[in-house]
């Protein structure tokens, strides 16, 4: 933080863009239920290389809105 | 941690033709270069470029053969000699030219440093779209992302293409099927043709594959056992005719003469010995025999006749014995043909038995007792003759049966597609649901993300634009990615009331300078600043004054963001104006010479000079005086610019001392101007400590004693050498307090931008330790 008013905050320099919008992108695809938590960690090393191959989302989104996912969910809670 | 740069040494580097070393200092904000033109100021900072970025400086991208590198070699240098250092309080870098380049040792990470140059402000600018992403996409590269969004997008697309199919391959289906419902005439149970698909199909195949089985055997049967009465029937006509023939060449051969067959062959093959042996013999004239004298013609002729007799009777008993041979084979296949027609006949029996088959039943066939039953053949046939009528019968509703199954089987299959095809579609259509939702949510955060970051860009530089360029009407509007370009940005800004107008068209190529310079400040700010360093190589010279003024308070100003700013300029403006600022270091640099080099000269701020004036032992009253005749002057012009003070009216705007003390004394006596100083600004954590400085009590001193200036510092007369050193002493005591009471003492520079609440004036310095009332006056 600067003390000057007129600074913007500073991004954290130590991570690329990639970074900062996979994690942005892989929490909101977990956070509606589109990737399970599982599958979490490898849709976000995949996604800052851009090595996410088609299979991988439809496997990922079949998994995570297949109606057993959903059932398992609801028996967890 | 990075540290500021404390020394830079150069030896045989570009202008530093003889060793050179300056010191910065980094408790100040900021450091000035300030030369003429050759001085040396872009030699400085492309040394800490050179050391601190591995670059080669300025003559990056300049046309001038290969091997560019080897002019930062001083022209009467050798290489060997070259040395830049650039040290911080911790570390030292050291640049040596080897082979044309430079070598940096040194093992500590070099610190972080940016540097702006005249020909890269173009670059942000006025470059195409994708030279400018090439300058923003450490910010807004998402590459991987993007990659990532893509096969997204054709996985989205796949599935999309696999949906269609799905689709019409049901809907081909369902119209096969409902085609058929219509041709069958709409049966129920339902009104559509799914309900009697369902319905047919949950009746089941079993009775249709029964009838079609029953069917199935009665016309196998009925036609083996036609077939077998039509080939028994042909093997009886063919076993009496062969018995005919027999009869008939038995005859014959009881008419011919009587002699054996054994025989007639025995005498054949001997005439035929005989015949070759008259043949053979061309002067025979006598019975090779009886020795009967005879022609060998006549001989022949015997032979020949008694051949023909013979030849005759083998033909018949020939023929007997082939006839012979057929009637044995009629009898076989008789016998065969019997068996056949006898076994299908029993099977007919037996399918009649079962019950099966009604219309069989309903022949009412005398059955033959079956150990008697080759005794009457023709009852047999005639039994097939009854069979015979109903066969095709039997063949259309056995092909019936069949087309009910093939329809069976169509409505299954079409059913059981349709079932499949929709229960698929449920899976791939969530499946498509869930990748459209994902695509949206990666392309919405991908283009928020990049266009965010733009945006914040745009509005700091556009920011920064508006400091330099307040009510002008004029700024940078947009940044955006080009949709239809991949890594392309461009930008609009607006220009007199015009929007969404492409800057480089329509500003001027100041504010093209100042745009550019503003866009990178708002850059490097976003990269750890606290831990950049920024070079700024003399990039205003399109500016002129006013906004130049302005350009170096926001450059006051945001210097305090980076671990240090070092500027240089050939402004002498930019110079005297920060003559009083405590947190700017200035550094000028002499006239260059290839024997002095580059020759920096100690030149103190005028205050200090007055205050060392003031106190030393050796008292020089005209220097006294005309130092605070010079000191006041600058204060009080600018006091005066910005409150609009009444001034008398001149062709050269060029005020006396008397003038402007006269002018701005409304301000003292009328306004009550007063400056508030924070007395702990300098001690960091302490909380603010506002205290009113007594600038009427030190004008008022000032403004008594303004004859001094003239009459001592500029004039050589009687009136001047009557005022005693004290007088002129406190006259210079007063100036230096009305401008301590007046200005920052951090920046040196007067309050005169309006404070966010609008209630006072500030200065433009980081340390904001002035305050200043009123903003304005009537």
């Amino acid at each position: 933080m600067t003390n000057n008013p007129a600074t913007p905050d500073t991004p954290d320099v130590t991570q690329s863009p990639d970074d900062l919008l996979a994690t942005e992108v892989a929490d909101a695809l977990v956070e509606v239920g589109l990737i399970t938590d599982g599958h979490k960690a490898e849709l976000l090393a995949k996604l800052k290389s851009g090595g996410v191959r088609q299979e991988d989302w439809n496997l990922w989104v079949d998994m995570a809105t297949a109606p057993e996912a959903a059932d398992e969910e609801a028996d967890d809670e | 941690m990075s540290n500021p740069i404390t020394k830079i040494h150069l030896s045989g580097f570009r202008g530093a033709s003889t060793a050179f070393e300056l010191d910065l200092d980094p408790s100040k904000d900021m450091t000035m270069l300030f030369g003429e033109n050759g001085s040396g100021k872009s030699t400085i900072l492309d040394a800490i470029d050179v050391v601190c970025n591995d670059t080669i400086g300025c003559l990056q991208g300049v046309s001038a053969g290969q091997n560019v590198g080897k002019y930062l070699c001083n022209l009467g240098c050798q290489q060997a000699t070259l040395q830049v250092t650039v040290s911080s309080n911790s570390d030292s870098w050291t640049g040596t030219m080897r082979r044309n380049s430079i070598n940096v040792f040194g093992d500590a990470d070099r610190p972080t440093v940016k540097i702006l140059r005249r020909n890269q402000i173009f670059k942000l600018v006025t470059a195409q779209p994708r030279e400018r992403y090439d300058e923003l996409s450490r910010f807004i590269d998402v590459s991987g992302v993007e990659q990532s969004e893509s096969s997204l997008q054709q996985k989205l697309n796949g599935t999309n293409q696999e949906i269609t199919t799905l689709t019409r391959d049901k809907d081909h289906m369902a119209g096969q099927l409902d085609e058929l419902w219509v041709a069958e005439g709409h049966p129920g149970p339902g009104p559509t043709a799914m309900e009697w698909a369902e319905q047919r199909v949950n009746t089941g195949i079993q009775g249709l594959n029964d009838t079609l089985d029953r069917l199935k055997e009665a016309v196998d049967t009925v036609a083996a056992a036609t077939s077998a009465k039509t080939e028994f029937e042909t093997r009886r006509q063919s076993h009496s005719n062969v018995l005919g023939q027999l009869d008939q060449i038995n005859q014959q051969i009881t008419n011919a003469p009587s002699i054996t067959s054994a025989t007639a062959v025995q005498l054949l093959e001997s005439l035929e010995k005989a015949k070759a042996y008259i043949e053979a013999e061309d002067s025979l004239d006598k019975c090779p025999t009886c020795q009967r004298p005879m022609e060998r013609d006549e001989l022949l002729g015997i032979v020949n006749q008694e051949f023909g007799q013979l030849s005759e009777l083998k033909k018949l008993t020939d023929d007997r014995q082939r006839i012979q041979g057929g009637v044995n084979t009629a009898v076989s296949h008789l016998e065969e043909a019997t068996t056949k027609l006898v076994e299908a006949l029993k099977k007919v029996q037996e399918v009649v038995q079962t019950g099966n088959v009604p219309e069989l039943v309903a022949l009412n066939i005398a059955w033959p007792s079956w150990e008697q039953a080759t005794d009457d053949m023709d009852a047999l046939v005639a039994i097939c003759g009854q069979l015979e009528p109903v066969h095709p019968t039997f063949e259309q509703q056995r092909d019936s049966a069949q087309r009910d199954v093939s329809q069976f089987n169509s409505i299954k299959q079409w059913w059981d597609g349709i079932h499949d095809a929709n229960e698929e579609m449920t899976d791939v259509d969530r499946i498509r649901d869930g990748l459209q939702r994902a695509y949206d949510i990666v392309h919405e955060k991908r283009v928020a993300f990049t266009q965010g970051i733009l945006d914040d860009i745009r509005k700091e530089a556009d920011r920064l634009f508006q400091e330099i360029h307040p009510g002008e009407n004029i700024g940078l509007e947009q940044l955006k990615m080009e949709e239809q370009r991949r890594g392309s940005v461009s930008q609009t800004g607006t220009f007199n009331d015009h929007n969404d107008v492409p800057p480089q068209a329509v500003f001027s190529e100041s504010h093209m300078d100042t745009l550019g310079f503003c866009v990178w400040l708002a850059l490097a700010k976003r990269e750890a600043p606290e831990a950049t360093i920024l070079l700024i190589d003399d990039i205003f010279s399109s500016v002129d004054a006013t906004h130049l003024g302005r350009v170096i308070d926001l450059l006051s100003t945001e210097a305090s963001n980076f671990l240090q700013v070092v500027v240089a300029t050939h402004y002498r403006l930019w110079w005297d104006r920060c003559q009083h600022a405590h947190g700017i270091q200035r550094v000028h640099l002499g006239r260059w010479c290839v024997a002095n080099g580059i020759a920096p000269q100690n030149m103190p701020r005028v205050l200090d000079e007055l205050r060392a004036k003031v106190a030393s032992a050796v008292f020089d009253r005209q220097g006294v005086s005309s130092k605070a005749g010079i000191l006041l002057e600058s204060i009080l012009d600018d006091l005066a610019l910005h409150y609009g003070c009444s001034l008398p009216r001149n062709r050269l705007n060029e005020y006396t001392l008397g003038a402007l003390l006269n002018g701005c004394s409304r301000l003292f006596t009328r306004h009550s101007l007063t400056v508030q100083i924070d007395s702990n600004w300098n001690r960091d954590g302490q909380p603010e400590d506002w205290q009113a400085t007594d600038s009427r009590a030190a004008y008022d001193r000032v403004n008594a004693m303004q004859f001094i200036r003239n009459q001592v510092g500029c004039h050589f007369n009687l009136a001047g050498m009557n005022i005693p050193d004290g007088d002129v002493r406190d006259f210079g005591t007063a100036t230096i307090e009305l401008v301590e009471a007046l200005t920052c003492p951090n920046c040196g520079s007067l309050a005169t931008r309006i404070a966010n609440d609008g209630t006072h004036l500030r200065c433009s310095c980081a340390k904001r330790a002035a305050h200043m009332t009123p903003v304005a006056i009537q």
